[in-house]
């Protein structure tokens, strides 16, 4: 017995101390009065680029007194990374999100510093479009909790090869585009008019085609969600159709999820996708650059609307370097900066007279539809409810009623109580 | 030792050899558990943190008047007791076949583990990937072999989704229990087998007689203990379905998980998942009872 | 002593051992392995023949540009390390706090020692999102965020309650008999167990090892919110790199995820022995 007791008692102190002694050492914060070390968190799509490191160099360069480190973040676990270590109050003190929903999680979390002071000192401020602004608070007259940076709005790809062949036009309207659908899906072999997205993301998609009918509102003036009104119903019914009778997409929609349609487009399997920028280069490989047609999204009833997919830089309010994080966030939002963020990493600077600063925005056709469809991008209200409309309400409810569940009226009926948070 | 007597030793030292584990279990995660347990109570959100405080058991309600937590919870019995099920089944099917010496066995013993191995989001996605309708491996080669004559988009069909979902559970989690039958079966004694044939038993009567029941504690144990670890398996639904479509395999954890994350209603989500472990427990506890009677545990 | 196990085999025809052990063995093969050869297979296709309506069973122009640009990419040979710790100090850990509470428990008959088992099984009964902010803020307490340790006591905390459960259903199918009559010999307690049932359980522990190795090999949620820099992350993170928010590039995650499953299979290669060595009945009849 006690030759037991003592393997397992040395051992178990053994693996104790040794790994409190092996790993724990360095962990003292460096003391240092020169340099003020800021931390951000972001996460990266191309990940193998240089683009966004070479950025945070020169920065570093720039600014003596000043180290960004910069800790790349996966984009699976961002999220959950973010929100466990702002509510613990151990959090980057600058961190990047690309999710609407995510500003409204941050900021009624508490978590986030109030920036109208930062802002109002700051002369680039006035260069950033007025628009994108309105993503960075609650109301116009709350505060101000993110610098915006760039914009993702989409738009329709569309597959040009097959239009020329069957001698379509680029749809400017929804019914051109349901009759593009139609032609793609009867006459090319084994191909559908329309890549829908039934799974998580393809919220945006089916708003841009029901929010022109209600005069891209959300709400009414006494705060009912508009998704009851009858005309959004029918056009909610007219998205529905496209996949329940009319067929024009392929059909595991319900559970197509982003990968599906991008690598859809790309394998000739559909011949239209509402999609960003950031996929124009994937489409161009794969189908060569005269294949790739682009668009404006079509109009309803002469509107448009289209998701903005705005980024932003918010400011931990716990950080113990909030000055010198709001000189990195101002400078990287600035538009040369911006810019060339915008041109390698792959967005739309907001801003002002973009093409002005870096020409590429004029000569690239998908920077230039792109920066184009900013007039109509929109983002989403500030509600609090966002998230589970976003990620869980929209998803579950849309697939139910694709596969015929349940009817539009009670998914719209789901969507109307979801925004307005009951 | 400790200047005891031998039956004093005797009593104190089972205890002495539970504490350590005892300890660090209580150490890091009673607190946490703890936590979740009052915030069932409470009304909780990430995003309301002024408005946090007791509400009874106001989550509790809302979980039994929310229907899709019902639909969950059936779904959850039924991903559970299938994919369980199978994975016992043929985990035991090639724990036994593995058990055989030869070249092929020893060879795949190595390459058996590979699905357990492989990143979980990997594993998903490319099963995602086999099981797409339009460009997936699984419908080219049934069209191919003449199986099908249409594509089926698995994922996307309400009565196809779930036994994908099930399909590609047992696929990852077959591996463990071939695992670890085959240690079990390592401890069979010999002698045991001798004994059979020499009563002229045939194989697959000292498979039932003999080694069913010499094995029987640890398929006691891998079968319960997959039971809690598949009712509680996120990763794989979330990433290859994330509970569709529609409802057709959201399952309870799956349920609990996207609450949390997306409405960030701790509280909400703590009662959805206290639900859970009480199910689990009523499930444990007739399965121990059962198992003590019959004298394995 | 006869070698363990079977020894009739040799009287078993070819078609006996064809149907009974070659046919099954190479369909259970054919079903685990049929999503790792289309992984290793896509790894190996350029970038334009991965996703075609037409699948292509074998890459035509075969590259290892995935696996070049994959390397350059990450940091491998730390995130390898990094595994490495990790893995290994919470499958020691776990193993040797688990095996002294399941002989604990198989071996002794005192009250509380079922609850205790029970209580110790609820804790795998909870979504780790829930338990992920006090979790954080205990390590953050302890200065331990972003360091192997947070991430050792996460995973054996976790991994503890399973092998203890999985090693006591172990214990109990090895008769206690045999301990007994090596306590007659004048063998303590803790004597019969080192002599004679761990030799016995060596395939089981081997088999706890794998388990809880594997676990912490593969997880994520915890590694990704408890760490933050190089020198901490574990390869599952490092792989989620590699999956943007509106690029997924099948060629770099499947040669990641080749590249990363190697080291826990040739460890696995390694511990086999173990699991099949013939330890066990010599050392019962001695």
């Amino acid at each position: 017995m006690e030759k037991m007791w003592r393997i397992v008692a040395i051992g178990t102190v053994f693996l104790f101390v040794s790994s409190v002694v092996m790993f724990a050492g360095g962990r003292a914060e460096p003391v240092d009065d020169e340099v003020r070390h800021i931390r951000l968190w972001q996460h990266l799509d191309a990940p193998d680029e240089p683009y966004f490191y070479d950025l945070i160099d020169r920065f570093n360069q720039e600014h003596p007194d000043i180290e960004v480190e910069f800790e790349l973040v996966p984009w699976g676990g961002a999220y959950d990374l973010y929100t466990t270590s702002l509510v613990a109050g151990d959090a980057a003190d600058v961190i990047f999100y690309a999710t609407p929903a995510w500003g409204s999680a941050f900021w009624e979390m508490g978590v986030l510093e109030p920036l109208d002071d930062y802002v109002a000192e700051w002369p680039g401020a006035d260069q950033i479009v007025d628009v994108a602004w309105e993503g960075s608070r609650a109301a116009t007259d709350e505060p101000i909790f993110g610098v915006p940076i760039m914009t993702l709005p989409g738009y329709l790809y569309y597959r040009a090869d097959w239009f020329e062949q069957l001698g379509l036009d680029p749809p400017e309207t929804r019914e051109a585009f349901l009759e593009a659908a139609k032609r793609i899906t009867e006459e090319i072999d084994g191909a559908y008019g329309f890549g829908m997205r039934g799974a998580r993301g393809g919220t945006g998609m089916m708003l841009s085609f029901v929010l022109p009918t209600v005069d891209n509102q959300w709400f009414d003036a006494d705060g009912r969600s508009t998704f009851r009104r009858p005309e959004a119903i029918e056009a909610a019914r007219w998205y529905v159709d496209l996949f329940r009778e009319h067929g024009v997409t392929p059909p595991s929609a319900p559970s197509d999820g982003f990968s599906e349609i991008i690598e859809g487009f790309q394998s000739g399997l559909t011949g239209m996708l509402v999609h960003h920028i950031m996929s124009a280069e994937g489409h161009v490989a794969a189908l060569g650059d005269d294949a790739v047609g682009i668009s404006k999204m079509p109009s309803v009833n002469g509107e448009r609307w289209v998701e903005a997919g705005m980024h932003h830089y918010v400011i931990a309010r716990d950080s113990q370097h909030k000055d010198a994080a709001f000189t990195f966030v101002s400078w990287i939002t600035e538009p040369e900066q911006a810019a060339f963020y915008g041109r390698y990493v792959g967005a739309i600077p907001v801003v002002q007279n973009v093409e002005e600063v870096e020409p590429y925005f004029a000569e690239n056709r998908f920077a230039r539809t792109a920066a184009e469809s900013t007039a109509f991008a929109y983002n989403p209200p500030y509600i609090e409810t966002l998230g589970e409309f976003w990620e869980q309400s929209w998803p579950a409810n849309f697939q139910r009623a694709l596969i015929g569940e349940i009817s539009v009226e009670e998914m719209m009926e789901q969507f109307a109580r979801t925004v307005e948070g009951r | 030792m400790l200047g005891l007597s031998y039956p004093q030793q005797r009593k104190v030292s089972p205890y002495l050899l539970l504490l350590p584990a005892f300890l660090a279990i209580a150490g890091v995660i009673a607190y946490p558990i703890f936590r979740a347990v009052v915030m069932s109570f409470q009304s909780y959100s990430l995003m309301r943190p002024a408005d946090i405080g007791f509400i009874g058991l106001g989550n509790y309600v809302r979980a039994i008047r929310d229907e899709v937590f019902w639909l969950s919870l059936r779904n959850t019995a039924v991903y559970v007791f299938a994919s369980v099920g199978f994975q016992f089944l043929l985990g035991f099917g090639l724990a036994l076949v593995l058990n055989k010496r030869s070249l092929l066995s020893t060879v795949s013993k190595n390459l058996m583990l590979i699905p357990w191995v492989i990143p979980g989001v990997l594993g998903a996605f490319m099963w995602r990937w086999l099981f797409n309708a339009n460009y997936g491996l699984i419908n080219d080669v049934l069209l191919r072999l003449g199986i099908l004559s249409e594509r089926i988009a698995w994922l996307s069909r309400a009565d196809t989704a779930m036994s994908a979902v099930i399909l590609t559970t047992v696929w990852r989690g077959m591996p463990f229990f071939a695992l670890m039958l085959l240690a079990g079966l390592q401890a069979v004694p010999d002698d045991l087998y001798e004994a059979a044939r020499m009563d002229g038993a045939r194989r697959w009567q000292q498979l039932l007689y003999v080694t069913v029941p010499v094995i029987m504690p640890v398929i006691v144990t891998t079968t319960l203990l997959r039971i809690i670890w598949t009712a509680n398996f996120v990763d794989l639904i979330y990433l290859m379905t994330e509970g569709g479509p529609g409802y057709s395999t959201q399952v309870l954890s799956v349920y609990t998980f996207m609450t949390a994350r997306s409405t960030l209603n701790y509280g909400y989500s703590a009662a959805l998942s206290i639900f859970l472990t009480l199910f689990l427990m009523l499930v444990v506890l007739m399965y121990i009872g059962r198992a003590r009677k019959e004298g394995i545990l | 002593m006869t070698p363990k196990r079977h020894a009739h085999q040799g009287m078993e025809s070819a078609g006996h051992r064809l149907i009974g052990l070659y046919l099954p063995l190479l369909l259970f093969l054919l079903f685990l392995l049929l999503p790792i050869i289309w992984t290793i297979i896509t790894s190996i296709k350029p970038a334009s023949e991965i996703i075609t309506l037409r699948i292509r069973y074998l890459p035509i122009e075969p590259t290892l540009e995935h696996y070049r640009s994959l390397f350059r990419t990450l940091p491998f040979a730390t995130y390898f390390r990094n595994s490495l710790f990790v893995s290994s100090g919470a499958a020691l850990f776990s193993l040797v706090l688990s095996t002294s509470a399941a002989y604990s428990v198989s071996r002794f008959r005192y009250r509380g020692r079922g609850m205790v088992m029970l209580l110790f099984l609820t804790l795998n009964m909870f979504p780790i999102v829930l338990l992920l902010i006090p979790l954080f803020v205990i390590f953050r307490s302890l200065q331990l965020l972003d360091t192997y340790l947070a991430l050792i006591i996460a995973y054996s905390t976790y991994a503890i309650p399973f092998c203890c459960w999985m090693l006591t259903g172990f214990f109990n199918s090895i008769p206690h008999e045999l301990e007994e009559s090596g306590m007659v010999d004048g063998c303590t307690h803790g004597m019969a167990f080192v002599r004679i049932t761990l030799p016995l359980a060596a395939p089981a522990m081997a088999a706890t090892l794998i388990y809880i190795f594997i676990y912490a090999w593969n997880e994520f949620l915890f590694a990704v919110t408890f760490t933050r820099s190089l020198a901490s992350r574990t390869l599952p993170v490092g792989l989620a790199t590699l999956i943007g928010q509106h690029v997924l590039n099948w060629g770099l995650l499947t040669a990641g995820g080749v590249v990363s499953s190697i080291p826990a299979i040739v460890l696995f290669m390694f511990i086999q022995k173990y699991m099949t060595a013939g330890l066990t009945a010599g050392a019962v009849k001695g």
